[in-house]
């Protein structure tokens, strides 16, 4: 922690953000009036209400586990290619200048883990399917289910490359290598900004690690999901989400 | 959208808030330490723990519907005199100076929509009712079916006008023609703000439009209610919520 800092104009957003002058957490975006906190606080997660989960596959688990601060906990199960995955209700949109941050860290194992989280168009993709394919993070060239989705992805059977990943009307989908490796039980704070043009930027621990010239379409509705599945062996992987907040303008 | 400003004494209220420059909405009332605020970001509304709905009649319905930002939609129902209708608990009072601002349009049809919003002592009033009896505001010699309330309120059959509405301790109700007129799919930004006294300011969009000198009881527990029915014909009248705001001292 450090000193509570605001910005009158916030990482060039127009807006006005109180924020953790050291960890860079966005304490309060204030200037935003579309605001949605979830801090996983709760006893468990209201997932008719509050969240959409979905899940597939063997031995696996989500919801709030009981440890300071309160997490979100997603344990993928054992079989590879099954896909578990948390997300909010299609709210958002980068005509609104939509931006979302995430506290998460894998632990126990991940060596297997491909992961996606950030704003997509669909929260839940066809059956094994999350929003960028599977192996397409391998060589670079990505491929994505979603038709627009701007996110962060690992796939660490292959690498621990963290990469910004867009789509926009399943066009040509871009990907960065963010120079931040997935790290076991290591968390990072991931945020992700669109402005009206479409426009992504991608932060991590208050770093500017990535741009996408219109990334995604700026009218398409857009939720916040966290997704997850192993591709290989047999071991669970475990996400823990530590927060989510999402903020935009009001239409 | 506007500059994010901020006001130490906000409106009167004595109490700093931050607010859009522009629009007037109210950012975050920092200032009030009890504040509720639900922009129905969720999947749907926990009609269990957060929320008291209310339905009569026929083909009435009530939850958040999918759109940008997350709106709340009541659809009265085809059914003349069967109210539909949303509420917070009974948790807020004058004597706290509680404040509640709403933010909401109607949208297809609301040519013959009577309805309410604000601060009320009774969240469901009887069958057939809500906090301010029908056709009252035709004449502008206003009548409450509520003991206390402070609310807008609008009898679209008769008149566009908007009034503004009070009554304290079962007396003779005041009534105010806010100078604003209802139309179909315009949103407003509605701000009902209580002092300890017990009187009560309205504004529109910002502006006070209208001011109630000792206008409800202080120390009657008071909910937050939108409530709305049809007086003639059989086309649903339909509300969209954006948001609802709350603030007030902690007793």
């Amino acid at each position: 922690m450090g000193r509570t800092k605001a910005d009158y104009n916030w990482q060039n957003t127009g807006r006005q953000v109180f924020y953790d002058g050291h960890t860079f957490e966005t304490l309060m975006p204030m200037g935003f009036p579309v605001v949605f906190f979830d801090d996983f606080l709760k006893p468990a997660t209201d997932a008719t209400n509050d969240w959409t989960e979905a899940t597939e596959g063997t031995s696996n688990a989500q919801d709030i586990t009981a440890r300071v601060n309160g997490f979100y906990e997603i344990d993928t199960g054992t079989a590879a290619d099954k896909r578990t995955e948390i997300s909010t209700a299609l709210a958002w949109e980068a005509a609104q200048s939509c931006g979302c941050e995430v506290k998460v860290e894998t632990k126990t194992s991940d060596a297997s883990l491909f992961m996606n989280f950030g704003f997509t168009d669909v929260a839940t993709e066809g059956a094994a399917k999350i929003s960028f394919k599977d192996a397409s993070l391998a060589t670079g060239t990505v491929d994505a289910w979603a038709s627009d989705a701007v996110m962060f992805g690992v796939r660490a059977e292959t690498s621990d490359d963290i990469y910004a990943l867009s789509t926009i009307a399943d066009g040509v989908p871009q990907s960065t290598d963010t120079g931040t490796d997935l790290v076991l039980a290591t968390s990072h704070i991931y945020r992700i900004q669109l402005d009206s043009l479409g426009n992504a930027r991608y932060f991590i621990d208050g770093a500017l690690v990535a741009e996408h010239l219109l990334a995604v379409t700026t009218t398409d509705d857009l939720c916040f999901t966290l997704a997850g599945l192993i591709t290989a062996g047999s071991t669970a992987a475990f996400i823990d989400i530590d927060y989510v907040k999402i903020w935009q303008n009001r239409q | 959208m506007g500059k994010t400003k901020s006001t130490y004494n906000w409106q009167g209220t004595g109490n700093m808030a931050f607010y859009d420059g522009e629009t007037y909405e109210t950012l975050f009332p920092l200032g009030f330490p009890v504040i509720f605020i639900d922009d129905f970001l969720g999947i749907a509304v926990d009609a269990t723990n957060d929320w008291t709905e209310a339905t009569e009649g026929t083909a009435a319905a009530a939850d958040i519907t999918a759109a940008v930002n997350g709106v709340y939609r009541i659809n009265t129902g085809t059914d003349v005199d069967s109210r539909n209708e949303i509420s917070t608990a009974l948790v807020w009072e004058a004597a706290q100076a509680c404040g509640c601002e709403i933010r909401l349009k109607t949208t297809t049809s609301d040519a013959a929509l009577f309805f309410n919003f604000g601060f009320t002592d009774v969240a469901t009033e009887g069958t057939g009712e809500i906090s301010w009896a029908d056709d009252s505001l035709a004449t502008g010699t206003v009548d409450s079916v509520s003991d206390d309330s402070a609310m807008f309120g609008v009898r679209a059959e008769t008149t566009d006008d908007i009034y503004a509405l009070s009554v304290l301790a079962n007396g003779t109700p005041q009534s105010t023609d806010t100078g604003t007129d209802l139309v179909l799919a315009t949103y407003h930004i509605y701000r009902i703000q209580l002092d300890a006294a017990g009187n009560a300011r309205y504004f529109i969009d910002g502006a006070l439009v209208a001011e109630h000198l000792l206008a409800i009881t202080t120390t009657d527990d008071l909910c937050v209610t939108i409530s709305g029915y049809i007086t003639a014909g059989s086309t649903a009248a339909l509300i969209d919520i954006d948001y609802v705001k709350i603030w007030q001292n902690r007793q």
